[in-house]
């Protein structure tokens, strides 16, 4: 706590003012264009069909949320893809921390061998009709799990969990081991507090991966609609051709209804985002483990 | 420490012997033929496997067409529907692990798919035992749909009239204002492009990027549709349109009206919704395009102003005129093309033939229309005086408080009753007074004037499926292509076509059909 | 064992390594169970799945009418899905177009995440940070569909980027319709897209940098961007190689979606990669023709075994540090 306090004060020692006035005008900027794809959606959101939308609604209508709050099917799908990515992320970090924590380790055998065999993992896949029948044989297609259990094995994260914990210095580990710590104890006492603000992130990544999947649903869940999660079912919305004979309001302003849709399906994680960024701006430095 | 890896190993080798029993299992009897002694009185319930509704599955099993259809069958169908992305693979994946559907409402291409990997059940000779009423009311035309080496393997659908449904819409509006008349000739029509995009400063014609063929201009070249019979060199031959005699001239017409700033520009990356916003906000004074946008047109134009809600409820003949085809000068026959109306063809998967019967009887009495039993009548339109009424002309009409119901009968189709159904179906078309009104001013004298698809006539032709998409994709590129540059490379073009992208053996594939066929 | 002795006997250099093996085996062998969900999760969802790569040398096994044995036994062994790959003479235009593309991004979009977190993490004010860090990441939500629409808008003929350019005296471009626009546009819109999102990692990486380090340097008098250049990236440089070798393994991906959704007729020449050509042909996509799409993966798949293993090679060399 001591370091923070400091790490605070020295911005009050000597500051460049155009520096930091260069690059807060710059932040501005970028911050502002990526904005505008995401205007450009709300302003659709809240437009009447067939009109040319850019970043500003044409023909006001609150109609398209109306909409999209009235459908229980979003709201249940909503759930699913909140239970899945909730427990499919503390499933696949933990598995992908304690394996990182094992493969740190410098001196631990084969170690270049069971990375290889992960990326391998990264690289190489069966194909769609091996991995269907391996999910079936276990019984897992049709079910919450076969959305979650394929996506476990994340190489990516593994690789910066484990590229993180090589940067750590040896001394941390070795001091608890001499007060005889379990590993199981360093692993998740000494090791992952100071790990924060790369679990986060990895926690962040592994969420937002789970949220956006729609593949594995597709694939596995079959006709089972009641577990379509929300990204197959917006994706569903998107293909689906109404027949124009008998249009409805609802098919007439479908485009628009979808602006709606995705923007509610990205408040979960937009809700959830500041939570993660207060680890990193927490962050707690090695230095201040060792003072 | 040992006892993890023994735990580990058990759990692997677990693992991988449910897995190589499960590759192995699936031990159903799937080689059965169907049972032609099963008794009809039984009805069991039967699962169905249907397309993407767009409506949750509860609903789709709630629906009160669905009820209307258990009534008059007497048998309970439990629907199941694949996901609108991505269907084929659902589809494939339910067969794969041989889920339990008496019958399959499947596309085109999926039933060609399916009949070429013999997944689909020989139904020849069931269906004159279960499906008398079935062989009745559908005609030899769409049997051949689906008959493969003389073998039935589905129930074909024709699901709405012939419709001649591709036509030029104009904003009539500015057509009246600048004294023009509707163009009926080439040269009419460059000169009422020419005027209108002068008056409104911007090219006067826009179309997406789908449509490689305006049928509306190529009719005037003697290129109908897509695949149509030629006479070449004294040779009768169906080709594809890149392959008809006169599709250069087709090209260097719409390239010279390109040149000059008639067409849009930006034709080859338009989407539809570009478009319809630049026609409906009057950025264009005339969108080539299929007439069921015509209600998205009419939103589009109430959405911009252009119209009331009062009139959009009404007929637009201010607003909107419609052009199925030009001709090349007066003195030429008028011709267009016509579509076919097929649309699904319902199928029982292998592995359940055994059970065949019931599916058939099921599809069977949902076909029937005698004076006696009106189920067919009964699905489509519903009641009469509640759902629909009859004019003087024996014209069905919508009974508007009600026929919303009727909405998604077509839906559950399983074949139609192609005697009745025509009659039917149009009452659909005159929910909108402004879609009618087109139908009916594209549909006049269309038996004399409409061309067909040779293609929607054939079984299922591998030579053709495995290369459609590549044929109908390149040539769809390159029109796009010459229409910017002009046809100078378009033997280059042609070759590619014919050779790589596989169009000279889908056409021989397809003269050797047509031989057969014509000669019925 | 025996076997194994006689080895040892005649290698002094291998006992060695063995003896090292045993012990690390024996001094470590309470973390193996710690490896072992993850191994399993690998060994059951991909590489049990891995036996169907077969299915790329077969002639279509007809899955779905036959048990899965015996479909596969059924199909015929082939090269053909290679060689419909290969002896497309434009199949090699469009691997390249491929490399083209992915190089470009490497180059020019990899550095950027990497200065927008500097840029980030410079900042005091939290609450600015964190929004910032909010709107930057917020293109990633959005699916490819919608950020060509508008783009597509933005960069219309008529649109406001030309009206700009036309007001300046300038003449319209078809952005979206020249083949010389292209690669450009798929640059910028893929930067557009996932820059914020990829720049986490860095700001993560140098929220761990130990503070003191800042507090010497600037008591040393060191300016902003002497510290970032002397403190910042070299301590987050482990990381920026890990990011750029996994990069690399990617070389063969060069976006299909993005570049799915932007192609059109005009820009094939320039634009059209190894996944958007065979999807196009219809081949591999074929909904029942599953070999050609596990060919192509296979193809795909051993480029980018041998760009990562390189890469790491190289790294190590040079830097000392790779992923493994």
């Amino acid at each position: 706590m001591k370091k923070i306090k400091i790490s605070k004060s020295r911005y009050k020692i000597k500051e460049s003012p155009v520096f930091h006035a260069v690059n807060y005008v710059l932040l501005t900027i970028i911050g502002l264009l990526c904005l505008l794809p995401f205007l450009n959606v709300i302003a659709m959101a809240l437009s009447t069909a067939n009109l040319k939308v850019d970043f500003w609604p044409r023909g006001f209508t609150w109609f398209n949320f109306a909409t999209v709050f009235k459908d229980v099917n979003f709201f249940r799908a909503l759930g699913i893809s909140i239970l899945v990515t909730a427990f499919g992320t503390a499933l696949s970090v933990l598995c992908m921390y304690m394996a990182a924590y094992v493969l740190s380790k410098q001196d631990f055998p084969l170690r270049k061998g069971v990375m290889i065999f992960f990326i391998i993992v990264m690289i190489f896949s069966g194909g769609m009709v091996p991995n269907y029948i391996v999910v079936n044989s276990l019984g897992l297609t049709r079910t919450v799990w076969s959305m979650i259990f394929p996506s476990v094995v994340q190489v990516y994260n593994l690789i910066l969990i484990k590229s993180y914990l090589e940067g750590l210095p040896k001394e941390l580990e070795e001091s608890a081991k001499i007060d005889g710590a379990s590993n199981l104890r360093i692993m998740f006492k000494v090791i992952l507090p100071v790990s924060k603000p790369c679990i986060a992130s990895v926690c962040l990544f592994t969420a937002v991966t789970l949220w956006n999947n729609y593949t594995n649903a597709l694939m596995y869940l079959g006709t089972e609609e009641s577990l379509y999660p929300l990204s197959l079912y917006i994706l569903n919305h998107i293909h689906s051709t109404p027949d124009p004979i008998n249009f409805t309001q609802v098919d007439i302003q479908k485009s628009n209804i979808e602006s709606a849709m995705i923007l509610v399906s990205i408040l979960p994680i937009l809700i959830a985002y500041p939570f993660v960024l207060k680890f990193f701006a927490k962050g707690v430095t090695v230095g201040s483990v060792k003072g | 420490m040992k006892k993890i890896y023994k735990v580990v190993s058990a759990a692997l080798l677990t693992v991988a012997v449910a897995v190589s029993v499960a590759f192995a299992g699936c031990g159903k009897d799937v080689n059965g033929s169907i049972d032609m002694d099963i008794d009809l009185s039984q009805k069991p319930e039967l699962s169905i496997l249907m397309p993407s509704s767009g409506f949750p599955i509860e609903q789709v099993n709630s629906d009160s067409n669905a009820k209307v259809i258990e009534q008059v069958t007497g048998y309970k169908a439990r629907y199941t529907q694949l996901p609108s992305a991505d269907a084929s693979k659902t589809l494939n994946n339910e067969l794969m692990d041989k889920r339990h559907y008496n019958a399959m409402k499947l596309t085109k291409s999926q039933f060609a798919d399916l009949v070429k990997d013999d997944m689909l059940v020989d139904i020849t000779e069931a269906l004159p035992v279960f499906g008398p009423d079935l062989l009745e009311n559908i005609s030899q035309e769409s049997w051949d749909v689906v008959t493969v080496d003389g073998k039935i393997y589905g129930i074909p659908e024709r699901a709405s009239s012939d419709n001649i449904e591709n036509p030029i819409v104009f904003n009539n509006d500015l057509l009246l204002k600048n004294n023009l008349d509707l163009p009926t000739t080439l040269a009419e029509f460059e000169n009422v492009l020419k005027v209108l995009t002068e008056k409104l400063g911007r090219p006067a014609m826009t179309f997406d990027k789908y449509t490689p063929l305006v049928f509306a201009v190529s009719a005037a070249f003697g290129i109908y549709s897509e695949w149509q019979e030629y006479t070449v060199n004294g040779n009768a031959q169906v080709l594809y349109y890149m392959n008809a005699p006169r599709y250069k001239e087709y090209v260097d017409y719409m390239n010279s009206l390109y040149k000059k700033g008639y067409i849009s520009q930006v034709v080859g990356t338009n989407t539809f919704t570009d478009v319809l916003n630049d026609f409906t906000a009057e950025k264009a004074g005339c969108m080539a395009c299929s007439i069921w946008n015509v209600t998205a047109i009419v939103s589009g134009l109430q959405a911009n102003g252009k119209i009331t809600a009062t009139e959009a409820a009404g007929t637009l003949e201010n607003n909107l005129a419609y052009l199925r085809a030009l001709k090349e000068n007066d003195g030429s026959q008028e011709k267009v093309y016509r579509s076919s109306g097929y649309t699904y063809i319902t199928a029982i998967p292998f592995y359940e033939a055994k059970d065949a019967g019931y599916a058939l009887d099921w599809m069977n009495s949902k076909i029937k229309d005698t004076d006696e039993e009106h189920n067919f009548r009964s699905i489509v339109l519903g009641e009469e005086n509640v759902h629909w009424m009859q004019n003087a002309n024996g014209d069905y009409l919508p009974i508007a408080a009600n026929f919303a119901e009727k909405d998604t009968a077509s839906y559950y189709l399983t074949g139609s009753n192609e005697k009745k159904y025509t009659a039917y179906w149009t009452a659909r078309v005159r929910k909108q007074p402004e879609l009618f009104r087109a139908w009916s001013t594209l549909m006049r004298n269309a038996d004399e004037v409409g061309v067909y698809n040779v293609v929607d006539f054939t079984p299922p032709i591998t030579e053709y499926n495995s290369k459609r998409s590549a044929i109908e994709e390149y040539a769809q590129d390159q029109f796009y292509v010459m229409l910017k540059d002009g046809s100078g490379n378009i033997a280059q073009y042609l070759e590619k076509l014919n050779g790589q992208n596989g169009c000279k053996s889908a056409t021989d594939a397809i003269n050797e059909w047509y031989k057969t066929y014509k000669h019925k | 064992m025996s076997a194994n002795n006689k080895a040892v006997k005649n290698n002094l250099a291998l006992r060695q390594g063995l003896r090292n093996f045993r012990s690390g085996v024996r001094k470590n062998k309470s973390l193996i169970p710690f490896l072992i969900p993850a191994m399993v999760f690998a060994l059951v969802f991909s590489y049990l799945p891995m036996i169907g790569i077969l299915i790329a040398f077969k002639d279509n096994p007809n899955f779905g009418r036959y048990d899965v044995f015996e479909a596969f036994s059924r199909a015929s062994w082939t090269l053909d899905n290679f060689r419909i790959l290969f002896s497309d003479p434009e199949i090699l235009k469009y691997i390249g177009n491929t490399m083209i593309i992915s190089v470009m991004k490497i180059v020019i979009l990899f550095p950027l995440p990497i200065i927008l977190a500097v840029m980030i993490s410079e900042v005091k004010n939290k609450t600015f940070s964190k929004i910032i860090q909010g709107m930057v990441f917020l293109p990633h939500f959005l699916s490819w569909v919608v950020i060509t629409g508008i783009f597509n808008n933005l960069l219309d003929l008529y649109g406001p980027i030309n009206n700009m350019i036309t007001s300046m005296g300038g003449d319209s471009i078809y952005f979206m319709g020249e083949a010389g626009w292209f690669r450009p546009l798929v640059v910028i819109l893929s930067g557009w897209k996932e820059i914020g999102y990829s720049s986490i990692v860095y700001v993560s990486a140098i929220t761990a940098i130990d503070s003191s380090l800042y507090e010497a340097a600037q008591i040393d008098g060191a300016s902003k961007l002497k510290q970032i250049w002397k403190i910042t990236i070299p301590q987050i440089l482990p990381t920026i190689i890990v990011m750029l070798i996994i990069r690399i393994g990617y070389l063969m991906d060069a976006g299909f979606e993005q570049v799915y959704t932007m192609l059109n007729p005009y820009t094939r020449e320039t634009g059209e990669i190894i996944g958007t050509y065979v999807y196009r042909l219809g081949l591999g996509t074929g909904t029942r023709d599953y070999g050609l799409s596990t060919a192509v993966g296979l193809f795909n798949g051993v480029i980018s075994l041998i760009l990562i293993l390189g890469a790491n090679f190289i790294s190590k060399k040079k830097f000392g540090t790779g992923i493994w």
